[in-house]
Parts: C-alpha cells; sequence; structure tokens
C-alpha cells in the first residue's frame, strides 16, 4: 500500500447530507481513511454539517475549519463543503487542540505545539495547523507554535474564514466544532514533502516608513494616520471605505513589506480601520518597517500559484505527489472573480491534472519560504498561495 | 553655483580674519621676548608695541563685523573691497613694526609671508604677486629711506650696525629678502589656483549632484503621483468588474431558470435572435417540429414576416401551412398541420417580436399552440350541421307545400281563424327553411364546396333584384330607399345568385332594424379597378365591442338580439365569405343607436380562380 486520497464536494443546501455526501465521496476511493479534512462554508449550521461527516467517516481522526470558499480537485468553489479523506501506511497522523486564541495568540500556538511534541516524541516531522485570526495577531500564533516545535518541525497551514464577514470563525477537531480556536495536525513517518509560498503582488508608489504601530494596529505611516495612504491612493472612492469594512475595498490593495528571506514582499491585509485612522491588518507590522502599497493582476497571481506548485513539485526531489493541500488567500479570489478557476488549473497543469487536492480560501496563510536551512521558519502570510504536496520518498 | 563661490570666499576670509587674532597676539609675544630676553628693540617701548597690537586688533574687528554684513547681504564686490582693505592695513601695519622694529635689523620681514599668502587666499595668483611686489617695494623704500635719514632710523641693538652702514648691504638683504617674495607669491599663487580649481571642479560636480538629486526627487513624486491615479483607475475598474460579476452570475441564474421554464413547456416554442439567427428552441419544438441542436445558429429568412415556410430547412417533420387571421391583434398567425409520429397535428402558430420594456428588439418568437382536437371538434360539428340540415329540408318542403295548398284553399275553405293559424304556420316553416338553408351555406363554405359560377355581369341587375325582393317590407315600414349611382356601370365578373344573396342579406339586415319612416341609402361608386357598394341604415346600430366579431359564425349583436327574435346571425358570416371569394374586401362601421354602414368592394377585371 502507499498514500492515497480522495476528495468530496457538495452545496447540497441541507447541511447534514452536504457533509455526508462530500465525505462519501472522499472516501469513495480510500480504503482504510487514517484522516479527514474538512472545509467548510459558515452558511451550514456547523454542528449538523459535523455530524453528517462523522456518520460516514465513523471516528477516524478529523480536522477542519471554516472558510471563505473551498478548493478542490475540480476547481475554485464557493458557500459548499469540501473533505479529503488520507491513507497511507508511511504517514502518521496525530491531532491536537491550540484552544480559543482569545487574544493570547502565542500561548494558543505555544500550547498546540507542546501537545504534539508529547504526542509525538520525537518522530514528529510537520505541523499544519488552522487558526482564528479575528481574535489574534496570526503572527504570533506561527512564533509562539514554531518556537515551541523547533526551527527543525515545518510548519504551515491557514487561518480560518467566515464568508468574508470578519465575524467569527469555526475550527472542527474530531467530533467537535470550536469557535475562534486553534487546531492542528502533526505529521510523521516517511514522507517527502514540498512547499510553495508566492503571490504576484507588485510594489507601487514610494515606500512609507511605519512610524507608529502596535501589533497588527499599524497607527501612523510617515508619521500621518495610517489609513491616509489608502485615502491619497483611493481618491474619490475613498469615501466608500468608511461604509463597509476596510477589507472590502483595500483587499486587492495591501500593504507589503520587505524581508530577507524572499524576494517577494511580505504580504499584510488590511482588514478594519477605526476612527484615528489606525489599520487593523491581518498580522503585525512593526515600527520602522517600510511597507508600500501593493498592486495585482490575474495573469501575475496565476503565474504566481504556477511558481509555488513548481517550487513545491522540486521539493518533492521526484517523488509523486499524492495529495495537494492549498491555502490560498480570499484576496486571490476576490483579485481573479470569475476566472479563479485559472490559478487551480495552472497547480495542477504542474503537480497532476488528476492529483486530489483540497484548499481553502483562508484568511492568512502559514509557511517557511522552503524547507531547508534559515528558510524553514514559518512565517505568517497575507494573499498568497501556498501549495503543499505531499509525495512519497 | 555663484552662491557656494561667494560662501567660499567669504568663508577664506574669515578664516583669515580669525587667524588674523592668534598672529597679531603671536606677533606681540615675539616683540616682548625679545626686548626681555635678548635686550633688543631698545627703543620700541612695550606701550608702542601693545598700542600698535590694540589698534590692529580694533581694525580687525572691524573687518569681522564688515564681513558679517557682507556675508548678509551677499556683496561680491564688498568682500573684494574688504580683502583689499585687509592687506593694505596689514602691509601698512606690518611695515610700521618693521620700521619700530629697527628696520632691516629686525625679522619683520618675515611677518609680510603672511600677508603674502593671505591675499594668495582671497585675491588668487595675481593678487599674492602683487602684494608680493607691494611689500618688496615697501621694505626697500623704507631701508633706503632710513639709510638716507629721510626718516629715522630706530636702531634695534642700540648701535648702529653694518647693514646701514654701506647701503649695498642693506639693499642686498632687502633685495634677497623681495626676491623670496616674489617666489612666495608665486607658489602660493599657484598653489590657490590648484585648490581653487580643485574646488570649482568639486563645487560644480556637487552643484551638478544637487541638481540631479532634486530632479530624481521630482522625478519619484511624480511617478508616486502617476501611481495614486493607476490605483484609481484600478480600484474603479476592479469595483466595476466586480459589479459585473455578480451581474454575469445573476444573469446566468436568471438565464437557467428561464431556460428550465421554456423547456417544460409542452407548447413547442422556437426564438430568433435580432439577427435572425436560431437561438433557443425547448425539447418539445425539437420533437414535434424535427428540429436538431445543430441547428442552433441558423439564419432564418425574414420574408413574409417569418412564415413557417421559411423554417423548412430546420423543420425536418413534414408541414402544410395557411395564413390565418386574428383581427384581435397585429400578430401574423398561421395554421399548421404537422405530421407527427404518423398522425396529423393541427398547430396555431403565433409569431411575436420580443422586446425589452426600453423597446430594444431582442428578437422573434414562435409559440406553436395545439388546436388538433378543437378543430377536429369542429369538424364533427360542421358535419353534424351538414347532415342535420340536408334531413330536415325535405319535410320542411313537404310541409310548406301542404300549408301552401290548404291556404289556397284546395282542401276546402277555411274560416278567418284558420286561416290566421296556417299563416303563422306557414311563415315559421319558411324561417326554418331560411335557417336550414344559411347552415347548408355555412357548412358547404366550410367544407369548399359552396360553388360559383362567374360571368360577366351588370351589378344593376343584381341591385334590382335584391331591392324587389325588399320592396314589400320597405312599404310596410314606410321606410324612405334612395339608390345613388352612375348611369352606367361597368360589367364585372360576379357570381349572379351570390351576390343577389349579399345585397338581399344586407338590404333585409338594414331594413329589419331601421325603425319605421326611416332611411336607407345604397351608394354604387367606381374607379378603374374596384366598384364601390355603400347601404347605409338608420338602424339600432351594433355596439362599438362587439363590431370585431361581427362576421363570425352565428353571432347576434345583443341590442338585436333584445328586439328581433328572428335572425341565425349566419347572414354575415355568409356575405363576407361570398366577397371573399370574388376578392372583395368588406367593411362594417356603426354606431350604436343611429345606424350602420356597410362597405364592401369587387375588383373590375377579372377573378382568379
Amino acid at each position: 500500500m502507499s498514500t492515497k486520497a480522495g476528495t468530496g464536494f457538495s452545496q447540497n443546501p441541507d447541511a447534514g447530507q452536504a457533509g455526508a455526501e462530500a465525505c462519501k465521496k472522499a472516501m469513495a476511493k480510500v480504503v482504510q481513511p487514517e484522516l479527514i479534512i474538512v472545509f467548510a462554508s459558515v452558511k451550514y449550521d456547523q454542528e449538523k454539517l459535523l455530524s453528517g461527516i462523522r456518520r460516514i467517516s465513523g471516528a477516524t481522526p478529523l480536522i477542519g475549519c471554516s472558510d471563505a470558499g473551498e478548493i478542490v480537485t475540480e476547481g475554485s468553489k464557493e458557500k459548499g463543503v469540501a473533505v479529503m479523506a488520507i491513507e497511507s501506511d508511511k504517514i502518521d497522523f496525530i491531532t491536537a487542540n491550540g484552544g480559543e486564541i482569545n487574544g493570547q495568540p502565542r500561548q494558543a500556538g505555544e500550547k498546540l505545539a507542546q501537545e504534539l511534541k508529547n504526542k509525538g516524541k520525537n518522530k514528529l516531522s510537520c505541523v499544519m495547523m488552522l487558526s482564528d485570526v479575528l481574535t489574534g495577531n496570526g503572527a504570533d500564533i506561527v512564533r509562539g507554535a514554531q518556537e515551541k516545535l523547533g526551527d527543525e518541525i515545518l510548519l504551515f497551514g491557514g487561518a480560518a474564514g467566515d464568508d468574508f464577514a470578519f465575524k467569527k470563525t469555526f475550527s472542527y477537531l474530531n467530533d467537535q466544532v470550536l469557535t475562534s480556536s486553534l487546531v492542528g495536525v502533526g505529521l510523521m513517518g516517511k514522507f517527502s514533502i514540498g512547499i510553495g509560498v508566492r503571490h504576484g503582488w507588485e510594489p507601487i508608489g514610494l515606500p512609507l516608513k511605519v512610524t507608529k504601530s502596535a501589533g497588527a494596529v499599524v497607527q501612523e505611516l510617515n508619521n500621518k494616520p495610517a489609513i491616509r495612504v489608502y485615502e491619497d491612493y483611493f481618491g474619490k472612492q475613498a469615501e466608500e471605505m468608511k461604509k463597509e469594512p476596510l477589507a472590502k475595498m483595500a483587499i486587492t490593495y495591501p500593504l507589503g513589506m520587505k524581508i530577507k528571506a524572499s524576494d517577494e514582499f511580505l504580504i499584510r491585509d488590511p482588514i478594519t480601520v477605526d476612527s484615528q485612522g489606525a489599520i487593523t491588518c491581518a498580522a503585525e507590522v512593526p515600527v520602522g518597517a517600510e511597507v508600500n502599497l501593493m498592486i495585482g493582476s490575474k495573469e501575475e497571481a496565476v503565474a504566481a500559484a504556477k511558481k509555488a506548485a513548481t517550487i513545491a513539485k522540486e521539493q518533492l526531489k521526484g517523488a509523486a505527489p499524492a495529495a495537494i493541500l492549498m491555502f490560498n488567500c480570499i484576496a486571490r479570489c476576490k483579485l481573479f472573480g470569475r476566472y479563479a478557476d485559472d490559478e487551480i488549473k495552472a497547480i495542477k497543469s504542474v503537480l497532476g491534472e488528476k492529483v486530489p487536492l483540497i484548499g481553502f480560501y483562508t484568511y492568512g496563510e502559514i509557511a517557511p519560504f522552503g524547507i531547508s536551512g534559515e528558510y524553514r521558519k514559518a512565517y505568517f502570510h497575507n494573499e498568497t498561495a501556498v501549495v503543499i504536496a505531499i509525495g512519497e520518498k | 553655483m555663484m552662491d557656494s563661490y561667494f560662501e567660499r570666499r567669504a568663508e577664506i576670509n574669515q578664516w583669515i580674519i580669525r587667524a588674523r587674532w592668534f598672529y597679531t597676539g603671536g606677533i606681540l609675544l615675539i616683540g616682548f621676548l625679545t626686548k626681555i630676553i635678548s635686550q633688543t628693540n631698545v627703543d620700541f617701548s612695550f606701550l608702542s608695541m601693545i598700542l600698535i597690537a590694540a589698534s590692529f586688533t580694533a581694525v580687525n574687528l572691524g573687518f569681522f563685523f564688515g564681513l558679517k554684513k557682507i556675508r548678509r547681504i551677499k556683496s561680491a564686490a564688498g568682500l573684494k573691497i574688504l580683502g583689499s582693505l585687509e592687506i593694505g592695513f596689514e602691509l601698512a601695519a606690518f611695515i610700521l613694526v618693521m620700521h619700530m622694529a629697527g628696520g632691516i635689523d629686525s625679522i619683520a620681514p618675515i611677518f609680510f609671508f603672511i600677508t603674502i599668502i593671505a591675499s594668495s587666499l582671497i585675491f588668487g595668483g595675481r593678487g599674492a604677486i602683487a602684494t608680493a611686489a607691494l611689500s618688496s617695494l615697501l621694505i626697500n623704500l623704507l631701508v633706503i629711506f632710513e639709510y638716507f635719514n629721510i626718516m629715522p632710523h630706530i636702531e634695534r641693538y642700540g648701535v648702529s650696525t653694518l647693514q646701514y652702514n654701506s647701503l649695498s648691504i642693506t639693499l642686498t638683504t632687502t633685495i634677497t629678502v623681495s626676491v623670496f617674495y616674489v617666489i612666495i607669491g608665486i607658489f602660493s599663487g599657484y598653489v590657490e589656483k590648484l585648490l581653487e580649481l580643485r574646488e570649482k571642479m568639486l563645487t560644480e560636480k556637487s552643484d551638478q549632484l544637487k541638481r540631479e538629486n532634486n530632479l530624481r526627487q521630482k522625478e519619484l513624486s511624480k511617478l508616486d503621483r502617476t501611481a495614486k491615479l493607476l490605483v484609481r483607475r484600478d480600484l474603479e475598474l476592479t469595483l466595476v468588474n466586480n459589479q459585473l460579476n455578480e451581474n454575469i452570475k445573476q444573469m446566468e441564474e436568471e438565464k437557467e431558470k428561464t431556460l428550465t421554464l421554456i423547456s417544460s413547456f409542452s407548447t413547442p416554442v422556437i426564438f430568433l435572435d435580432s439577427g435572425n439567427i436560431l437561438s433557443l428552441f425547448n425539447p418539445s419544438a425539437g420533437e414535434i417540429l424535427g428540429i436538431k441542436k445543430s441547428d442552433l445558429g441558423k439564419k432564418i429568412d425574414q420574408a413574409d414576416n417569418f412564415s413557417l415556410n421559411n423554417f423548412a430547412k430546420i423543420v425536418r417533420n413534414k408541414f402544410a401551412v395557411k395564413k390565418i387571421e386574428d383581427q384581435q391583434n397585429n400578430l401574423a398567425m398561421e395554421e399548421a398541420a404537422i405530421k407527427y409520429q404518423g398522425e396529423d397535428r393541427v398547430y396555431k402558430i403565433m409569431t411575436a417580436k420580443v422586446t425589452e420594456p426600453d423597446g430594444d428588439y431582442l428578437g422573434t418568437m414562435k409559440i406553436f399552440y395545439d388546436t388538433t382536437r378543437e378543430k377536429t371538434i369542429d369538424n364533427l360539428k360542421s358535419e353534424f350541421i351538414s347532415i342535420a340540415a340536408h334531413q330536415l329540408r325535405t319535410p320542411l318542403s313537404a310541409i310548406k307545400w301542404v300549408i301552401k295548398m290548404l291556404l289556397d284553399g284546395d282542401a276546402g275553405a277555411l274560416s278567418l281563424e284558420q286561416q290566421e293559424l296556417l299563416n303563422k304556420g306557414y311563415k315559421s316553416n319558411e324561417r326554418i327553411i331560411r335557417l336550414v338553408n344559411d347552415l347548408l351555406d355555412v357548412s358547404r363554405i366550410e367544407e369548399g364546396k359552396f360553388g360559383f359560377e362567374f360571368k360577366k355581369t351588370d351589378f344593376s341587375e343584381v341591385l334590382s333584384a335584391a331591392i324587389s325582393s325588399v320592396e314589400d317590407l320597405i312599404k310596410k315600414s314606410n321606410l324612405e330607399l334612395t339608390v345613388e349611382k352612375p348611369d352606367k356601370l361597368p360589367k364585372i365578373f360576379l357570381d349572379k345568385e351570390r351576390m343577389i344573396m349579399v345585397m338581399q342579406n344586407l338590404l333585409s339586415n338594414a331594413v329589419k332594424y331601421t325603425p319605421e319612416y326611416g332611411k336607407i341609402k345604397i351608394s354604387i361608386q367606381f374607379d378603374t379597378k374596384f366598384l364601390y357598394v355603400k347601404i347605409k341604415d338608420q338602424g339600432v346600430g351594433i355596439p362599438k365591442k362587439e363590431l370585431p366579431k361581427i362576421f363570425t359564425k352565428f353571432f347576434r349583436a345583443t341590442n338585436v338580439v333584445r328586439i328581433q327574435t328572428e335572425g341565425t346571425g349566419l347572414g354575415l358570416f355568409i356575405v363576407k365569405n361570398i366577397i371573399v371569394k370574388h376578392n372583395g374586401t368588406i367593411s362594417l362601421k356603426s354606431e350604436e343607436g343611429r345606424g350602420t354602414e356597410v362597405s364592401f368592394s369587387l375588383p373590375i377585371k377579372e377573378i382568379a380562380n
């Protein structure tokens, strides 16, 4: 036997039936699943959805979260439920709960990492985590987890979504539906992994210095209220920003910071703005950093996704990919509009048309820039396509 | 650039003024030391030394403030004047010190090097040489003056020295010093020139860099502005695009709904787009008409207002089509017999233009109503009437002759009462016979068996025959009938019997519904093409909303049903059919309570078929 995966998707209006349908399809090609991965819309009653899945999956370890759109082998979807079932005699899976983030992101990351380390002994080789970032700085969660795990263990994953409402996210762990929490799964055994991280956004205009910030809240840029950057760039349209969450308009014009680990900028999503003009981003922006407004195009974004897939494939070093995981920012989905499938097609054209693929549109992505040396440390990304390919050695 | 050159000059000047504080002190110190240590400068008192140094300092203070002012007003000329004053004053001060310290015996000549170098800094090479020459002149003159006692010679050591005993020795010394002045002047001038050149180069370069930097800054901020404009445009496009995506999504959903709806119709529907291209048909249309998916995109000819005949290339099932009229609206209507699964089906085809609410033409829609069943029932009905009428005619004729014979007294004389009753019976029987005849005519018309015999006829014959048939009734009701016609009427092809039927029908209607003493007018006209006949009465008229139905079978206006029980509602139907068979047209105008005017026209040329 080897590593095998299957995916299923459903948009059945009934939560229970949708869950059961998607799970049935996912398990159709798998004999004895060892892990079930679930990404689903918040439009479903989450408890009913999970119990629908559990009816089919039984007690197989399960991990998942709510999202802002699903990605399956067939392409980009929305308002549905996607399920992947994996079986393998090479990989062992252990699940863990970091608990509610509740304003203590670092502790949640540490707790998750500790539990996985305890369960995995010394055999843990990589960790996928699914986190809420509406109640805590995503970068802190990653830092807490990575420090506890040590730089040797690869960390990747995504931030749960709620169909672009930015109110409350859910995560799933075995039979439980958790709110605003962090869950994770550890992978152990003999397998190879490839991680590609690209976004394709380009800086535009002059850089601005962060003169005042606290964690993910950027108060001042160039000694002026941070929101001024969007007012300057958006002109008249900036008025619209005040009526709706900032993210609605600004998400396709994120902020970007130069970093050493990559030739691409590290992206930060603007989410909300307060009355003083301070912008809350999806993750921290330190004082002294130089940020640029970023601009994207469909072509660049597709090319970036393809590059990410290529990098992931190269890192597999010839091993055939058995399953693909994708953590893709909701902003990219917004940028693509009706052409969201182009990106998925580009990835499949590199990693294989028939390789089972599951992923979701996130509020942030977690991944290292590489799998070797100094690049092994995970970052919290925004507006980025993270492609994970799991293969056999 | 000029600014920075001036600044540099002013700075040098300032530096010299500052240096002057120190070397004034230095020279004063040397004076003190030589006086104390080497017992020289016997006649040069401490006081005069201090006084000279003090006034030197005071003047330098003046230079200091002067320079400040010049720098403020940025006057290059002022700077030059100040420089000349400084040099002149310094030379004067040094020659005075030299004189006081014992002329050529003192070491004062070396002080002039300061001035020469200073002037090279202030004025450059030429200035330095000029100052060197001036210095040389001064010391030589001083020594000569002192030698010839033009001015007193102050003895440095209290005794007359060798130098002043021999002019040649004295001048040798001063000339040697002068030569060095000039040499130093040349050198320092040259060095200064080099420095100045380099400085100029550097200043230029730095100015150029500054300018370039400014330019870059300007370009950058321009780029930044452009970036902002581009982002604005991009944002606008993105927002519009999002809206568009949203709309497209909605439209696709709507389209799907509409398609599902149309697909589930059992009535065949075909849709042509605005370019007359087949763009949609439902499964029912596909099956019943034999249209295939591959026909989508084919162009349909518009001739004859999208008659089904134009669809022959895509309608694969056999069909025959005829036009039918529908006066209620202006849609073109056809009736088609279509062979579907071995049986003949009859469809009423409605063709409609599809427009948007704002009037934009979207295309043409054809809807096929299945009227097979109605048609069958209609046929059965006609057949029944035909048979029933035939069967009734013979006994009715028998009854007629029997009553006639009785009334004629062939069976013996009748009492008045009997005669009256039989008369009523006779009339009722006549009515039934007329109805049966009308019904037979109608069924013949519908079966296409209503035969015609066209002959060249004078319409006057028709007219008089028709009038004579109603003469009795006109007299009875005291009506006034006028006929307006040209003396001679053209002969036209018509079926005389049928045309008399037409005129009889129309005239009897006019007579029947016009009240006593009313007027009826017949007018006949003709032109090259048509003969026009008008019959106008002052009858009860026809309600406006019933006018469209007036030529249909069994129709009687509601107002006449109330007053006249007699009448079959078949007359006008038959009339219209006869006129149409003559290729003529008939129309009717009426106003309720005022009267009715029936007009028909007949073509004068031959009638086809």
